[in-house]
């Protein structure tokens, strides 16, 4: 046989598995980027938070000195920590696994160590503490030295970090967010000793006052639940179990975060007044939905003090690669199988991103280094230091004053007290939850819907109506009560559809008296032929238009304030089809905050009266159709630092 | 647990010596392996979750719901076919499972010739069946199954037929994951027939009893374990004691090749000490699965130099 005929012989035994193969493996497909544009500017006058800092590192650990899995926890301990009893807040699912569980780790729920990994500043402090924590993973593969790259950045600069050891709660368990949390906070019991510990080389090195408490996946939502567990007296699933934390905790930060796998009284963790930094992977092959945001929507602010909330969506961002153990295959190593790992940015990128905001949301928030506010209000103020992809980022500030939340009742027609919606040729006003992505779930919270399409029907396609709009107006005791200045600025949070509604159907004239005795043929028309849609790629603008009470109206562009996207599709899987199987969307809708001074209405219209705004109208102008959701709007007088350069000078966009 | 494992292997190891000499047993479908994967890998099916458990492990029918239907072609004219149902109904799970050979009794390259079929009138016509309908619940960390199944024997146009009893029970995660499944087969009465047909010896009566292959069955299979990220690894064995003593075995393994989620191209072997004479010890076989279609193909080889190829769709 001639080695051409093999050739062709084995070509044709080949050819069906790679014809088989074609069909299955899904293209590449990844959202227009346009980082390019976005991120080309730099508007804070600071360091790069991802610099190391000038400080040495050094290391050590805390523990049980008797782990049966990890030498370091076993000979290296510096400080030694009595174990902790938590069968009040998990247990093993089964005694099959129990005595796994028993074996593998020589310990149960009743004597859980209470083991850390620190990084901190060679010098005298006393420097604020971070907890790290981490979540679920195989138990077998340790997760806590993986935010090493963290505790080296931020010991460096002045903090200390400790990254926690819950390895003991990984594996098959299920509701035991709970105990994640705790566990962090009898971590800060151990560390209060060792800062009044004279023996202890951590003595008077620690700033209890300014503690920051972060976690990834299932420990993201653990910070949440240690941040309430802290300011109560008990543990709300069991009146026996008393606490008395009362830390200094001021920050919170989750990693891609699940959230209700706790729920006390069958409710989402109700967590108030901390700065709260959240952000997630529009990739990750593991919470493959933005669950944060729902704890992100129940952090709350009663007013008393500076705080603020800052979400980012990392699009082609995965769940593991900011744990250097856990990397890219969010469903351990055999996921590879099903999960398409192509479109990640590189792990070097991803952690990049977590050094940038992780280390300036600290600066900020435990050292007072406001000039790293910028960055959590509008992220393309730090564009030069971050990695180059896409980011939809929410923003909330504690002097936010909402005026819509579309939460409270049924009427479309009324907001909070005081305050009226109305809408104007629109081809949907609604109000309703806010989708995930995962099929059937939603964000426990409601946005409008507003669709418009200027055109008018018929054959003249150059015909267009008014431009559709959507109004807020603001009765004269909500304004007293808001206290506007040119200090202020709208806020609100939208996120433009992929839906288009077809053109409007003209206005009826109503000079024309109907002929009730004519009788009309009947004329049946033909149907249009289906055509398969097309994605509406038109960028999507519109003009936010304020007016005073005196009649005049200033309008600026949205897109001035923030990019203006739709959905970024993401797909996770390899195999073609399977994400449209798996999710309701391929995308994540995930609305931007946008902020914009009061005073730029101003600057846009001479005379403007600040004080005396009367409405804010959403007027469709600048792209002919669309669909958006708004929600969130209201008012905040921010601290100037929230901006580069003060607001009204235009630095702010 | 582990004592009733031990039990059954001390049954199985006292019976080695009743080996050597071999009865015949009817029907001759409830003596072949089930279904094309079972047969790839050396026969096993007594902890396989497979759609034919019906007629294998009762304990383990309604599992997850799959069908399976198996076609195979021995040589010397002889045709056979599985299929088998499985689903769960509400916490019990039900199955359904019919096993049939149409074959020559005596002939040149026959595969089921004299020594394994109960004929003294020479060349003939036969049909073997086996049907089965199987319940199975939990039941104190362990699952109970049993079944009751019609066997037949047709040769010329005589008929022999009975109705038996299979118990059995599977417990998961014994050891490593592994299920353990065990069941005892064919409890019944022996199915009657004429003794020119159905016996090689002449009885004072015209008739002659012919005995089911009533035997005490263990077997173990694991799940698959990953070997690297493309590739896994499940094994699955087992063993028996028939009513005569004699013990058969089986062992097998599949390497499964997963080159994306859903789609697995797997590679099977199995070694057995069979139970039929005409059976020999190496058997191979091969798997495509695609979502939930799988196309299972087995090959066994036979005295004489025959082989039989099974092919099998499996939807799970």
């Amino acid at each position: 046989m001639s080695a051409q005929l093999r050739l062709r012989r084995s070509i044709a035994a080949w050819a069906p598995l790679v014809a088989l193969a074609a069909c299955v493996v899904a293209p590449l497909k990844l959202a227009k980027d346009d980082s390019g544009i976005v991120l080309s500017s730099l508007s804070i006058n600071a360091p790069d938070p991802s610099v190391r800092g000038p400080l040495a590192v050094k290391r050590l650990y805390y523990g049980s000195g008797t782990d049966k899995q990890r030498a370091y926890f076993r000979d290296s301990v510096a400080l030694k920590t009595a174990t902790v009893d938590g069968t009040k807040f998990a247990g093993a699912p089964d005694p099959g696994q129990a005595s796994i569980r028993k074996k593998f780790w020589g310990f149960d729920f009743a004597k859980l160590p209470v083991n850390g990994s620190v990084w901190y500043p060679d010098g005298p402090g006393p420097y604020p503490l971070v907890l790290v924590v981490h979540g679920n993973h195989n138990m077998e593969e340790f997760s806590d030295p993986g935010y090493g790259y963290l505790g080296e950045l931020l010991a460096s600069r002045g903090f200390i970090l400790a990254s926690v050891d819950e390895n003991f709660l990984n594996g098959f368990m299920r509701a035991e967010n709970d105990a994640r949390g705790w566990m962090l906070l009898k971590h800060l019991q151990a560390w209060k000793k060792f800062n009044d510990s004279t023996g202890s080389p951590l003595y008077g090195k620690v700033d209890m006052n300014n503690i920051a408490l972060m976690g990834h996946s299932r420990g993201g939502e653990a910070v949440a639940v240690a941040g309430a567990f802290n300011r109560l007296t008990h543990y709300p699933d069991d009146g026996n179990v008393k606490f008395d934390f009362n830390f200094g905790i001021k920050s919170l930060v989750a990693i891609a975060p699940v959230d209700g796998q706790y729920r006390p009284m069958e409710k989402g963790t109700p967590v108030t007044d901390y700065n709260y930094l959240l952000f997630h992977g529009s990739h990750d092959g593991d919470v493959s939905t933005f669950s944060g945001l729902t704890q992100y929507e129940r952090i709350k602010y009663s007013g008393k003090g500076d705080y603020f909330k800052s979400a980012f969506l990392v699009y082609r961002a995965n769940h593991g690669q900011w744990n250097t153990v856990w990397g890219s295959t969010d469903g351990g190593p055999r996921s590879r199988r099903s999960l398409d790992l192509r479109g990640f940015i590189t792990q070097e990128e991803q952690r990049k991103f977590a050094e940038v905001v992780v280390s300036g949301f600290l600066e900020a928030t435990l050292k007072g280094k406001q000039e790293y506010l910028p960055l959590f209000r509008d992220h393309r103020s730090a564009g030069r230091w971050l990695p180059k992809t896409m980011y939809i980022t929410r923003f909330q500030e504690s002097s936010f004053s909402s005026i819509a939340d579309f939460e409270d009742d049924v009427d479309l027609t009324t907001g909070g007290p005081g305050v009226t919606l109305s809408g104007d040729s629109l081809a949907t006003w609604k109000e309703s939850p806010v989708p995930f992505r995962n099929r059937g779930g939603n964000m426990a919270h409601n946005a409008v819907t507003l669709a418009w399409n200027n055109r008018i029907a018929g054959d003249d396609t150059t015909k267009r109506g008014r431009p559709a709009s959507y109004a807020v107006s603001l009765g004269d005791s909500v304004r007293r009560t808001l206290n506007l200045d040119a200090r202020s600025s709208l806020v609100f949070s939208l996120a433009p559809l992929e839906a288009k509604p077809g053109p409007r159907q003209p206005a009826k004239d109503t000079t024309k008296k109907a002929d009730s005795t004519a009788k009309k043929p009947a004329v049946k028309k033909p149907s249009p032929p289906k055509v398969k849609p097309v994605p509406d790629t038109t960028p999507i603008d519109l003009s936010v238009v304020a007016t005073d009470d005196a009649g005049r109206t200033a309008r600026v562009a949205l897109s001035t304030y923030g990019p203006v996207r739709r959905p970024l599709e993401s797909y996770v899987y390899r195999r073609a089809g399977r994400d449209k199987l798996r999710f309701g969307n391929v995308y994540e809708i995930v609305l931007q905050t946008y902020t914009i001074p009061i005073a730029d209405f101003v600057r846009a219209t001479p005379g403007f009266d600040p004080a005396r705004v009367t409405s804010v109208q959403w007027r469709f102008d600048r792209t002919e159709a669309g669909t958006v959701l708004l929600d969130n709007i209201g008012f905040a007088r921010m601290r100037p630092e929230f901006f580069p350069s003060a607001p009204g000078e235009g630095a702010s966009r | 647990m582990r004592r009733t494992v031990f039990g059954l292997l001390l049954v199985a190891a006292s019976a080695t010596a009743a080996t050597a000499q071999r009865t015949t047993y009817a029907p001759l479908a409830a003596q072949l392996p089930l279904g094309a994967r079972a047969a790839s890998l050396g026969g096993t099916n007594m902890a396989s979750r497979d759609a034919e458990s019906a007629l294998g492990n009762p304990a383990l029918a309604g599992t997850g719901s799959a069908s399976a239907f198996t076609l195979g072609r021995y040589h010397g004219g002889t045709h056979g076919g599985v299929i088998g149902m499985t689903t769960p109904v509400g916490f019990m799970g039900v199955g359904v499972a019919v096993s049939y050979l149409d074959y020559e009794s005596v002939g040149t390259g026959a595969p089921f010739y004299r020594e394994e079929v109960l004929v003294s009138r020479g060349a003939g016509h036969g049909s073997s069946m086996a049907a089965a309908f199987s319940l199975s619940a939990p039941y104190k960390g362990w699952r109970w199954g049993a079944a009751v199944t019609y066997l037949e024997e047709r040769l010329f146009s005589e008929r022999a037929s009975v109705a038996a009893l299979t118990l059995g029970a599977s417990r998961d995660n014994v050891w490593r994951g592994m299920t353990l499944g065990i069941g005892l087969q064919n409890v019944g009465p022996s199915m009657r027939g004429s003794d020119v047909t159905f016996s090689r010896e002449a009885t004072a009566n015209g008739e002659a009893d012919i005995d089911l292959p009533l035997r005490l069955a263990a077997g173990m299979s694991s799940f698959f374990v990953p070997m690297g990220a493309w590739f896994d690894l499940g094994v699955s064995g087992g063993a028996a004691v028939r009513r005569d003593g004699l013990v058969s075995g089986n062992l097998g393994g599949e390497l499964s090749w997963n080159p994306i989620e859903g789609i697995a191209v797997g590679l099977r072997t199995g070694v057995r000490r069979p139970e039929l004479s005409v059976q020999r010890p190496v058997t191979a076989g091969l798997g495509l699965t695609v979502d939930r279609f799988v196309v299972d193909y087995a090959w066994e080889q036979m005295r004489d130099g025959g082989g039989v190829h099974r092919v099998g769709l499996r939807v799970r």
